[in-house]
Parts: C-alpha cells; sequence; structure tokens
C-alpha cells in the first residue's frame, strides 16, 4: 500500500499561562508530545481518545493549520512526495488542495455570510482555478455528489439542518479533488439516525474519489463503523495502534481495555462491565512520570511504570503499543459485537 | 404490573405559544413509571423529550404551555395522587415537590452548581432547606453522599469549589446533591452526554447502584440506545412529540414494532458491521421543523412501511401486544420482527 | 390553517441574506426604530440647515432683541380657522418701570407664515447661491424659539449648530475608528509584544480622568488659532481619546475570529490572508463594528458640546450646540431667556437617539441568536 502521510515524532506544544510581559511562558502544554504513524492510501485511519488527549491538534497539526513545535510531517500526493511540515506559506496554501478538513460543528465552519454556493466554491476562486459557469457546473456537481439539494444551493447556511449543513461542509471540502481528508468528529453532534447517513456518506465518497480519511471521534462505535485501523491517544501520545479488530477485541494497552469494556451494549442481556480507571485524567501540563498512563493503571508496577517511559513499538505485525506489559498481559476487549 | 405508578402522565400535551397561535410540541404522552424502575424516553433532538421532563417539574419557559392532560403524581403510594399540571407553577407545593420528591439531574454538570459557594454548601443548603437538618448533621449527610457517589477523600471535597472538579465528578456531585433529599423520583435529562466513555461508564454505574440501594424510579432521557440497554428497565420511544412505542427494554431492543424504532436500531453502528461489509441503514430524511408536522403519523413521510390513503391522514392508534409493549402503528409486523441487537 | 402565515415566514426566511435577517429583527425594536427617525431627522437638518432655517445664524433682529419664543397658530382670538399659519405681530414697547424697550404681543395684527419664501441670501453647502428658504413671514418676522441678547435667531442658530456638533461627532469618530481599526488590527493579528505594548497603551490612555486631559489638550491650541483650525484641532483631539474603546473591540473580535472553524476552513480553501480579512473577517465583523460607532457616537458629541461649553472648544463664529449653551452659562440670562437651554434638549436627544440605535442594532447583528 502507498503511503499518503506519514507522521514522525509529531510535538505541538503550547505556552501555558499568562505571559510575562516580553518574556518566555512558564509552563507548556504537551497537547502532541511524540507521534509516529503512517497513513496509507485509500483507508481510514481512526484516531480515538477522550477530551483533551490531543486528537484534534494532532488532526489540525498533521495538514498545519496548528504549527507543530517539533517533528516531520511528509505526503505524497498525486505520486508527489511533499514535506509538509517544512513548507512555506505560500506552497502550503497550494498543498491544501490535497489536504482538506471536514470539522465537528457545522454550525460554526460554514460562514454565515455566504450562500451555500459561494462556500463550496470558495476554494476555486481563492485558487483561481474556475470561475463562472465552469465554477457553477464544478459546484453543481460535487453537491450532487454530497446528495445535497442543488435546487436550494443560493441559500444560506441557516436555512439547512445540521445533516445537511455537514453535507455542505464536505461538499467544500471535496470541492478540489483533495486526496487526504482529515475528518474530526465529522458526526458527533448529529443524531443518530443522521450520522448514518453522514458516514455511509463519507464511505461511498471514500471509493468513488480514493479517499484517504484521518477520522477523530470520542464515539467507538461510529469509529469501529468507519475505520480500517485505529490509534489510540492518551495525554498526546500514541497507546496503541492496530487494525480496528485487534483494538477493540484484544487490546494490548490497559488504557484501550477501559476505553473498550466502557462501550454499553445493544443488547440489554449482555451487560457491561467495564474496567474503571482510578482517578482523574492528569492536568496535560504536567504529565506524570514515567508511563503517563501509570497513576490510573491498575496493572502498573511500581518500579517500571513510575520512572520509565514505554517505547512505542511493534508488537506484531501492524500492531504498535506503548505499555512495559504489553506482552504479558491478557485484556479484555469490548463485549461480544 | 400490580404496582401502581409513582409518576402517570395521561394526555399530556405541550404547546410551544406564538403570538396567539399554539404549535404543538408533544401530544397525548402517555408515560407510567413505576417505583424502583428505570424508564428511559428515548429520542432525537427536538422530539421532546426534555420538554416533557421540564413539563414535570413545572419548568417549562413561559412560551410553552401545558394545554391538556395529567400528571398524577403519587410518591408514597397512597392511591390519591397529586395532579402536578394542575399545580400552579409557582406555588409552595410544586417548590415542595422539586427537588424533595422529584429531583433532576442535567446534562451540563458546569453550570448546575454555583461557581460561588463551595460543592458541601450547596448540597447542605437542598438538605436543610427539605430536611430541616441541623448544620453539622447536614454536613456529615453530604460527606457520606459524596463517599456513595465514590468521590475520592469526601471530607476534603465537600469543601472544594465546583471549577476545581473535573466533569465526571461534577456530575457525581450533581447526582448526590438530586439523592441528598431522599427523592421518590429522579429525572435524568443526558447525564452522560458530555462526558467521555469511561466516564460514562462509572455514572451509569453510580447511578445503578444508587438505584437499587435507594430504590428511586428515574425516568431517564437520552439519546444513545447503547445506554438505553444497559440502564433501563422500560422504555419510551418518542418522535415528533409523541410516544410511539413503549414497552419493557427486551421488547423494545428485541423485538421492537414501529418501523422508527426499527430504523432506529439499524442506524447504530456497531464493530460487527466491518467484518460483515454491512452498511448502516439510515432513515431518509430529517425530522421536520415543529411547524411541518406532517399530517397523519408524523413519521409517514420517513417511513419505508408508510401505507398512502392512511399513514398519512389518520393518526395511529394504540395498539397492546403484550401487558407491557404498547405501539402505535398501522403496519402489523405479524411474525416477531428479527432480533436486531444480538 | 393559522399556521399558513408561520410557514411562509420560514420559507422567506431560509432565502433571506444576513442583511435581511438584520432588518428584520432591527425592524422589531420600536425604540431603535424612533431612535433611527430621530437620527435621520437630524441628518437632514445636517444637510439644509440654511435652507431650514429661516434666518442666517449671525444677521441680527435689533427690532426683537432677547425676544421669547413665538408660538405658531391656526386659530385667531375668536376661533377662527386659518389654513395658513400665522404668528402675532410683536410692537416694541417701553416699560414704564425700567424704561427698556420690550416687545409685545399685538394680537389684533397677524403674520402669515409663508413656505419657500425669498428670505437672506446664502450658499447652500458653500457653494449654490440661493434666497430660498423653507419658511419666512413677508411682514414682520418669525423666532420660533425666540433671540438672543443680540437679537440672532435660536431656531436657526440651533439648526446650524446641529450641522457644527454632528460633523464634529462624525468626524471625531470617522478618525477614531480608522485609528481604532489600524490600532486594533495590528494587536490582533500580530499578537504577541506588540499586542501586549498596544494593549497597556490603551490601559494608560484610559487611565487619565479625561476631563482634566481634554482641558489640557484644548488649553494647549494657540489661541490666534483661526475658528476654523480649532475645529479641526478639536476633532482631532476627541479621535485621540475615542479610539481607545473601538481598538479593544476589534482586536477582541479578530481574536475570537481566527480560531472560529469557518475561518479555518477558509484558510484551508487556500485564501490568501488579505482574502481571509475581507472576505471571511471584515463581514462578520462589520455589523458589530458599526454598533459600536453608533454607540461612541454620543460620546464625542458629549465631549465636543462639554469642551465647548467651558469655552475651550469651538467658538464664535462657529457655532455648536455647546456654544450655544455657552452663552446660556448666567444666571441673569437664563432668567430672562430661559430658551437659550434649548439647544440642550436637542443634545439629550441625539444622544438618546444614538443610543436607542445601538441597542436594536446590537440586537440585531446577531440574528442567528434565539
Amino acid at each position: 500500500m502507498k503511503t499518503v502521510i506519514e507522521v514522525n515524532d509529531l510535538k505541538v506544544h503550547f505556552p501555558l499561562g499568562k505571559r510575562r510581559m516580553f518574556g518566555k511562558p512558564k509552563s507548556w502544554l504537551r497537547a502532541v508530545d511524540g507521534v509516529s504513524f503512517k497513513i496509507s492510501k485509500g483507508e481510514t485511519f481512526g484516531l480515538v481518545g477522550e477530551s483533551g488527549s490531543g486528537k484534534t491538534t494532532l488532526g489540525r497539526a498533521i495538514i498545519r493549520l496548528v504549527e507543530p513545535t517539533d517533528g516531520q510531517v511528509s505526503g505524497e500526493f498525486e505520486g508527489v512526495p511533499v514535506n509538509i511540515t517544512d513548507l512555506p506559506q505560500n506552497e502550503l496554501r497550494q498543498q491544501w488542495r490535497h489536504m482538506q478538513m471536514v470539522f465537528q460543528d457545522p454550525y460554526a465552519s460554514l460562514n454565515p455570510r455566504m450562500t451555500v454556493k459561494e462556500i463550496i466554491g470558495e476554494s476555486l476562486l481563492a485558487n483561481k482555478l474556475a470561475s463562472g459557469k465552469a465554477l457553477e457546473n464544478k459546484v453543481r456537481s460535487i453537491a450532487e455528489l454530497c446528495r445535497l439539494d442543488t435546487q436550494q444551493l443560493s441559500r444560506y447556511p441557516h436555512a439547512f439542518s445540521g445533516g445537511q449543513r455537514q453535507r455542505i461542509a464536505i461538499a467544500r471540502a471535496l470541492v478540489m479533488h483533495p486526496e487526504f481528508i482529515v475528518a474530526d468528529e465529522p458526526v458527533s453532534s448529529l443524531d443518530v439516525s443522521i450520522q448514518a447517513q453522514i458516514l455511509n456518506l463519507l464511505k461511498d465518497l471514500q471509493q468513488e474519489l480514493k479517499l484517504t480519511y484521518l477520522f477523530i471521534a470520542h464515539d467507538l462505535s461510529a469509529v469501529a463503523y468507519a475505520c480500517d485501523r485505529v490509534a489510540v491517544m492518551y495525554l498526546g501520545r500514541i497507546v496503541e495502534l492496530a487494525s480496528t479488530e485487534k483494538i477493540y477485541y484484544t487490546p494490548k494497552h490497559p488504557y484501550t481495555e477501559a476505553l473498550m469494556s466502557a462501550i454499553p451494549d445493544l443488547d440489554p442481556d449482555q451487560p457491561m462491565q467495564p474496567v474503571f480507571l482510578k482517578g482523574e485524567q492528569p492536568n496535560p501540563a504536567d504529565p506524570p512520570s514515567g508511563c503517563p498512563f501509570h497513576p490510573r493503571c491498575s496493572y502498573a508496577d511500581k518500579d517500571i511504570c513510575t520512572n520509565r517511559q514505554p517505547e512505542f513499538k511493534e508488537l506484531a505485525k501492524d500492531w504498535f503499543v506503548a505499555c512495559h506489559f504489553a506482552q504479558d498481559l491478557n485484556l479484555k476487549g469490548s463485549k461480544d459485537y | 404490573m400490580n404496582v401502581k405508578p409513582i409518576l402517570s402522565l395521561k394526555e399530556l400535551s405541550v404547546s410551544l405559544k406564538i403570538d396567539d397561535n399554539y404549535v404543538s410540541v408533544t401530544e397525548d404522552v402517555n408515560l407510567d413509571i413505576h417505583p424502583g424502575r428505570v424508564m428511559a424516553l428515548v429520542g432525537e433532538s427536538g422530539c421532546g423529550k426534555s420538554v416533557t421532563a421540564s413539563a414535570l417539574l413545572r419548568l417549562l419557559p413561559k412560551e410553552l404551555v401545558i394545554v391538556n392532560g395529567e400528571i398524577l403524581f403519587d410518591a408514597q403510594n397512597s392511591g390519591t395522587p397529586i395532579d402536578i399540571a394542575s399545580l400552579s407553577p409557582k406555588g409552595r407545593e410544586i417548590r415542595n415537590i422539586r427537588g424533595n420528591e422529584i429531583a433532576m439531574i442535567f446534562q451540563e454538570p458546569m453550570s448546575s452548581f454555583s461557581p460561588l459557594h463551595t460543592i458541601g454548601n450547596q448540597i447542605e443548603e437542598v438538605i436543610r432547606l427539605h430536611k430541616n437538618s441541623s448544620t453539622n448533621d447536614a454536613r456529615s449527610i453530604v460527606v457520606g453522599l459524596l463517599k456513595k457517589v465514590g468521590i475520592g477523600n469526601p471530607e476534603k471535597a465537600v469543601d472544594r469549589y465546583p471549577h476545581t472538579f473535573s466533569g465526571g465528578m461534577r456530575q457525581r456531585a450533581m447526582i448526590a446533591r438530586a439523592l441528598s433529599c431522599d427523592p421518590a423520583l429522579l429525572i435524568a435529562d443526558e447525564p452522560t452526554t458530555a462526558l467521555d466513555v469511561t466516564i460514562q461508564a462509572q455514572i451509569l454505574n453510580v447511578m445503578k447502584e444508587m438505584q437499587s440501594e435507594y430504590g428511586t424510579a428515574i425516568l431517564f432521557i437520552t439519546h444513545n440506545l447503547g445506554v438505553v440497554a444497559q440502564m433501563a428497565h422500560d422504555v419510551a420511544i418518542m418522535y415528533m412529540g409523541r410516544i410511539i412505542e413503549r414497552g419493557s427494554v427486551t421488547e423494545i431492543m428485541k423485538n421492537p414494532q414501529h418501523p422508527y424504532t426499527i430504523n432506529l436500531l439499524r442506524a447504530v453502528p456497531r464493530l460487527g458491521d466491518l467484518e460483515a461489509q454491512k452498511r448502516l441503514e439510515p432513515i431518509k430524511g430529517s425530522v421536520p421543523s415543529l411547524f411541518e408536522r406532517p399530517d397523519g403519523c408524523a413519521f409517514s413521510p420517513r417511513c419505508e412501511k408508510s401505507m398512502t390513503g392512511q399513514c398519512d391522514r389518520q393518526i395511529p392508534p394504540q395498539r397492546q401486544l403484550s401487558e407491557t409493549h404498547f405501539v402505535s402503528c398501522f403496519w402489523n409486523s405479524q411474525k416477531p420482527t428479527e432480533d436486531y441487537v444480538s | 390553517m393559522i399556521f399558513k402565515k408561520k410557514k411562509n415566514e420560514i420559507r422567506r426566511m431560509d432565502l433571506a441574506s444576513y442583511w435581511q435577517l438584520v432588518w428584520w429583527r432591527f425592524r422589531r425594536h420600536r425604540m431603535a426604530l424612533i431612535g433611527g427617525i430621530l437620527l435621520g431627522m437630524f441628518l437632514l437638518i445636517t444637510l439644509f440647515c440654511e435652507f431650514l432655517s429661516p434666518y442666517g445664524p449671525h444677521s441680527r433682529n435689533t427690532k426683537y432683541t432677547q425676544g421669547s419664543l413665538m408660538g405658531i397658530h391656526f386659530f385667531d382670538e375668536d376661533f377662527n380657522f386659518h389654513l395658513r399659519p400665522f404668528v402675532y405681530a410683536r410692537v416694541n414697547k417701553r416699560d414704564p418701570v425700567t424704561f427698556r424697550l420690550k416687545a409685545e404681543v399685538d394680537t389684533s395684527r397677524q403674520w402669515p407664515i409663508q413656505f419657500f419664501v425669498e428670505g437672506e441670501p446664502y450658499k447652500l453647502w458653500g457653494l449654490f447661491e440661493a434666497r430660498i428658504r423653507l419658511f419666512g413671514t413677508e411682514e414682520g418676522f418669525v423666532h420660533l424659539f425666540g433671540t438672543d441678547q443680540l437679537g440672532r435667531d435660536v431656531f436657526s442658530r440651533i439648526l446650524y449648530a446641529t450641522r457644527t456638533s454632528l460633523s464634529v461627532g462624525a468626524i471625531g469618530v470617522f478618525f477614531a475608528f480608522v485609528l481604532g481599526l489600524i490600532m486594533g488590527g495590528i494587536a490582533g493579528y500580530m499578537g504577541g509584544t506588540v499586542d501586549e505594548f498596544i494593549m497597556r497603551l490603551i490601559e494608560f490612555i484610559r487611565s487619565i480622568p479625561t476631563l482634566p486631559l481634554w482641558l489640557a489638550l484644548a488649553a494647549a491650541l494657540p489661541r490666534e488659532w483661526s475658528a476654523l483650525k480649532v475645529y479641526i484641532a478639536v476633532t482631532v483631539i476627541l479621535a485621540c481619546i475615542g479610539w481607545t474603546n473601538l481598538a479593544r473591540r476589534v482586536r477582541s473580535r479578530l481574536l475570537s475570529l481566527r480560531t472560529e472553524e469557518f475561518i479555518l476552513a477558509a484558510r484551508l480553501s487556500g485564501c490568501s490572508g488579505s482574502r481571509i480579512i475581507s472576505r471571511h473577517m471584515l463581514p462578520s465583523f462589520l455589523s458589530y463594528l458599526i454598533v459600536d460607532l453608533t454607540i461612541s457616537f454620543p460620546y464625542i458629541i458629549l465631549a465636543e458640546t462639554s469642551l465647548s461649553f467651558l469655552g475651550l472648544g469651538l467658538r464664535e463664529p462657529i457655532i455648536s450646540w455647546g456654544v450655544l449653551l455657552f452663552s446660556a452659562q448666567n444666571v441673569r440670562s437664563i432668567v430672562h431667556m430661559p430658551w437659550l437651554l434649548l439647544p440642550s434638549l436637542f443634545v439629550v436627544a441625539a444622544v438618546l437617539a444614538f443610543n436607542f440605535l445601538g441597542d436594536g442594532l446590537r440586537d440585531a447583528a446577531d440574528p442567528f441568536a434565539k
């Protein structure tokens, strides 16, 4: 499989607290702290984790909507390799043709002062790719592809429901035929019946347009449905990365276990037996020593886990875990399904 | 069921009043909540589930009015229920019921505590208001409650301010406050929606434990079908202000009879789908606005089983399928539908 | 169906643009509409004060000095209706006690009011020679708001003063706006040390008590400057103080907009910096800026009035509301000529009108809020 995006030891640190005038900030929030993985062409790569785990920041840093502090992201679009992290701003703007994003909140991501047509066509105009009749046609065809009513393109976003707005946002992302899409919680603000429509749409578009997705979500069942591989994030690091089945059925990291066992089953006769985590999620500005998960882990070893940070290493083929005891632990997955 | 319901809604209808026009928000809601059971009220956003909950406590904003129906509340199982719908929304009686006999927890644990007082003070206040206990007693009750809902180091936690609590802890504190007066009924309005899965599991666990310990009846409002399956004894499915199907959790999850319920269950993604290469089956279209309520069955324009001339003309009557299972639909599946869950 | 109307409304809302929504929402504000109409009238006065006023601002009527208000009548003493309104004639009589000449109403004679009469010549906007005035009398004179010590028509003077005061306000607000936009824009866009510096500067300026600051600045103006120079200097002084508020708002709006998802989406669309600002950012805070402008208007007007009232701002022959009130400063003139205080009513009306309008606009600027 061809690699579309390769992330290498990516770090995003934000300055924290009230800055002293003309001075350096006192501390840093390590939103993303050394993350590496590859995304292959045509796959849907899932990124899960709880709020504050840094998954949104990671998604934005990959396409440089947020500037990374350190590390490398490289991509390969239309057969041409690009080093995304080193691009100057004007070239980056060019490359954004190949990398687009669908945001979580379809209410905040559409400019309320522009019509749907203008919203979708904006990138074609800004990049001088089309104008006039050609622009109109392109907008119309992509809107059709996203199952939008082409009669309603001159309306403003406020006339549309949440599901339709998300279709508009998807159409905008796709109008320049990008190869790589970061979908940041694309369905979490929608109702169940609409979620299914959008998830199906994303799948169909992927096949028709040979898209590669980075699918960020906290809803584990949506990720299970949509993704081929899943990475689990905790405190700015990936703790486990494997195929969806492996992650859900046979997790190797204790945090993955806690996540998966907490999914409520649709079958009332299958009561869930969640593995509870101890305490609260630590402050990302002041992560614990050693393995960042050790204070909440019920399997943690006093010496090893508190002092040594586990390596993110390949346990089996295409199965990466950051845990000292990954090999030895026998963990529960999500119930049946 | 032979036990008398603790709360019984009879044809409750709430309307939105715009100038002199009324737009139905909920229509003829019938619901019985029995002591010691968890009733889940399920539906998509805007279906009227939260409006129903606010109506129970007479906390509706002034544009929303109860136009018809009764809310019969019988905390002591005395056989002489009070009709909450007939009480004055600002009167002493309803205030006594609120918090004391019916407690409520909300989706937003952030905004339900005042940032100016400690968690302990705010829970103590509820206890003193309703139970007339002294300050010392109240404090020890609070510490006990916080311990029960799983807040670590409760003696210290009582003196902390809400903003120092995480979302999960705040939700626990809210449950503690709700249970502080030993209410007969607890209304939980999307209590875990804003929380992460691991925290959600913990909160659900706390609620289950509290429920079995105190025997409180719970009205659990949610859109998450997984949570319903795990928490509820009884389920009522709402669509555009009407309860279209209700029954025990097994009946609803394993043998749904209304096309909307069936579709809703099919639309939930699950892990098995990936291997089976299954596609989700979304419901076509979207929920119409309140002002565009379709004639007849409100679901008919989106329904695959809709029969022209009938479904789009008449509101389907309620059919009884078992002692507890009711459905409002003309379509009769004849045989038990396939098992959607396992 | 009773909800037909509501349904139509919803369909119409679907197609409406942002500015239509704003207008519909604004229309519902009765007070704001009143404010708007009042301001429209002020605008007409500002534009056409030469035409609307029966006399020039400096022409003196020696027959009627310190004259009181002259009421317009439609009915005479015998309750006969006259289609053409009139004022009663005035005759000068010597007061038997003080021996001063005093005008008295002579109800036996009427001076009918004529419209579009030829009056004193004037130059409209300093360009077009004209004589036609909206109203006047062919015989006698009409002083609706009375006259001052020198016999100048207070009504005409107030209309001329309206032009000055509002134009000082407008120019002041304009300078403040440009300054605020630039400073706020730099602070919000550059961030970091520059932002820090500008914010501290604003705090410093705002911490200076305003009245002494005006006094100091105004006192620094050379006395030998012409009235016009003073006029310009005063507006600049007012703008120098007025920009801080606007700059702060521009900055905070820019900062909050920068992280909005639709701005991020615009960046991803490949929009250049200038395109993002002009096409995506500016339209979405333009409406808020208009609100801010409306609300800062009265401050500038009040500031000018106070300065001139203290004799430190504008001075004759330029007349503003403050200059007019300056002559009403001593108790004797208020006792003898209370109508000299009439300009203050105009000040109050203008300030209220701007505030009402601003209030309505503030609400309408966000038509998506419930």
